[in-house]
């Protein structure tokens, strides 16, 4: 990290195990816009593999390596330009 | 200064991800220059004790480990009978005369956990996942942010208890272990993981029991992460303890020394390796990633060939009933472990890198398992679900090649099954890394509630 990265939000998942991090990570995201920077805070060590591999699935972009503090790891991660897959598509399959 | 060292944690199955995220340890140097003694032994460490084993090395480890311990003990790996004893020496302890019951007149619920090799055989795995945890720096008194968490982890760990005692073993003793023993009740067992987890992801995503997350704002001072750095020191404390542990256990018992160090040895494995058995059966319904399936059906069929050699020979070969409470009891623990966030060994090693949630899902299952053994006369459930069912061994059934191709073979349609799964073109990740693409069909998270993929179906 040379430079830090300037989130537009911070999502505190400290303390969650599986199966929450990834799955809140996405609800977060969901509600946010395109572009934006989303930065998951995470101690449980399954998730900084599980989180990023779940966001690029869905297309977004996982900004350099996770962070680690500690027993805590930063994620960082920008929504994709198109905006999150909307949940009518999903649920209209 | 201590605080900001960056490393990477995830072992190779992250690294071989398409997702480009660079998660190899960086070794100093020019890239192909040949590397100090100093810096060989730098990278040995780091691969060994800071990153975690890739998932396919530490269930060989595992499965080589589980048949040298055959060869010794006589048994496979196993947890869950201990800790039903221990339940029954806590009820014991209560005034109850739980000896009389007839589940651990079956099981034995004589002396103390340190007057038999079992009981070593548990210490020794919560020992060494603490070492694991110490040593690579992960060890953290995780407090869960919703309390609700708490009750989750009690709820889920007795469900899991009561369903694996029901099935006279849990992940390891009815499904790890069992499976290349060529027991049938392996198998029932686990066709009863695929709805209970299936069952069990349900009710965890649940808004009412999967709760708010915390939003912390983006802006302003940070909390710094407390360092980890004093931890290697501690978990080479923790390391030599057992080791005394072991000598004096060994001057009484030479089992019980040696049954210390195997358990230390499975411990410090599922807490490198982050072998997680839930997640193996859990991630079909949520990411469909199927690694840590494969690297198990890997280990399991090192294990069938080596048990095979050594049951041939007269050791081993335990064989439980393959009964409609094996069935039961395998969605009943997939429900639990799902909801507990871990099953008999996750809960295990995750409880010694600090979860709070982890330390009541092992609460939790000790009273189910107990639960069990009670209600395993005093409800019927014997005559129930268990009695008049036969033991089946794939050998007697099957001969010896039918046994042991058999088994190979359906350890294969298991690895091929999630590989197949994984590869459903619904699934996401096979667009490229970092080509977004036409907006694709999200599986699992429309709406915060993941809905079952389309074309989902219980094997």
């Amino acid at each position: 990290m040379t430079q830090p990265i300037q989130p537009d939000r911070v999502l505190d998942l400290c303390g969650e195990c599986c199966p929450y991090p990834p799955i809140l990570t996405m609800q977060e995201i969901q509600q946010m816009k395109p572009g934006e920077v989303l930065e998951v805070i995470v101690d449980h060590p399954p998730s900084v593999t599980t989180v990023p591999t779940v966001v690029t699935m869905e297309g977004h972009e996982v900004l350099g390596e996770p962070v680690r503090q500690g027993a805590e790891f930063h994620i960082f991660i920008r929504v994709k330009a198109t905006g999150s897959a909307p949940a009518a598509e999903a649920a209209g399959q | 200064m201590s605080l900001n060292h960056t490393s990477s944690i995830s072992g190779a199955p992250a690294a071989a991800h398409p997702s480009g995220i660079p998660h190899s340890p960086t070794v100093p140097g020019v890239p192909g220059a040949p590397l100090s003694f100093g810096e060989r032994a730098r990278q040995f460490h780091r691969r060994v004790f800071v990153d975690y084993w890739p998932y396919w090395a530490a269930c060989l480890a595992a499965a080589v480990l589980n048949i040298v311990l055959l060869a010794y003990w006589g048994s496979a790996w196993g947890v869950t009978g201990e800790l039903t004893r221990w339940g029954g020496h806590i009820v014991t302890a209560l005034g109850i005369d739980a000896k009389s019951w007839p589940y651990f007149q079956e099981i034995g619920l004589e002396g103390s956990p340190l007057q038999r090799t079992s009981g070593y055989l548990t210490i020794g795995m919560l020992g060494g996942a603490l070492v694991g945890a110490l040593v690579s720096g992960n060890f953290r008194i995780r407090m869960p942010q919703q309390r609700r968490r708490l009750v989750q982890g009690f709820v889920g760990g007795l469900l899991s208890g009561f369903g694996a005692r029901l099935a006279m073993g849990c992940n390891l003793g009815s499904f790890f272990s069992a499976i290349p023993q060529f027991s049938l009740h392996g198998w029932l067992f686990m066709l009863g993981l695929f709805p209970g987890t299936y069952l069990g992801v349900k009710l965890a995503v649940h808004p009412w029991v999967m709760g708010p997350a915390t939003r912390r704002p983006a802006a302003g001072r940070r909390r710094a992460a407390p360092s980890t750095r004093w931890q290697p020191y501690a978990g080479a404390a923790v390391a030599a303890f057992i080791g005394l542990g072991a000598w004096k256990a060994s001057l009484v018992e030479p089992a019980f020394g040696v049954l210390l160090l195997f358990g230390t040895g499975f411990g410090f494995i599922i807490q490198r390796g982050r072998i997680c058995f839930t997640a193996a059966f859990r991630e079909m319904w949520i990411t469909r990633q199927g690694e840590l399936a494969r690297a198990l059906a890997l280990g399991m069929a090192v294990s069938t060939l080596g048990f095979a050699a050594l049951i041939s020979r007269g050791i081993g070969g335990n064989m439980q009933v393959a009964s409609l409470g094996v069935l039961v009891g395998g969605i009943l623990f997939g429900i639990g472990i799902v909801l507990a966030g871990g099953c008999e060994s996750g809960w295990m090693y995750r409880s010694m890198e600090g979860y709070v949630q982890l330390w009541m899902a092992g609460l939790g299952t000790i009273t189910g398992a107990t639960l069990l053994a009670w209600a395993w006369h005093g409800l019927g459930l014997y005559d129930l679900l268990v009695a008049g069912w036969p033991a089946i061994n794939l050998v007697d059934a099957w001969g010896w090649p039918g046994a042991i191709f058999g088994t190979l073979a359906l350890l294969a349609a298991w690895y091929a099954l999630v590989t197949w799964w994984e590869s459903l073109p619904s699934r996401p990740a096979s667009t490229p890394a970092h080509a977004p693409g036409p907006a694709r069909k999200a599986p699992a998270f429309a709406g915060g509630a993941p809905q079952p993929a389309p074309r989902q179906r219980i094997p």
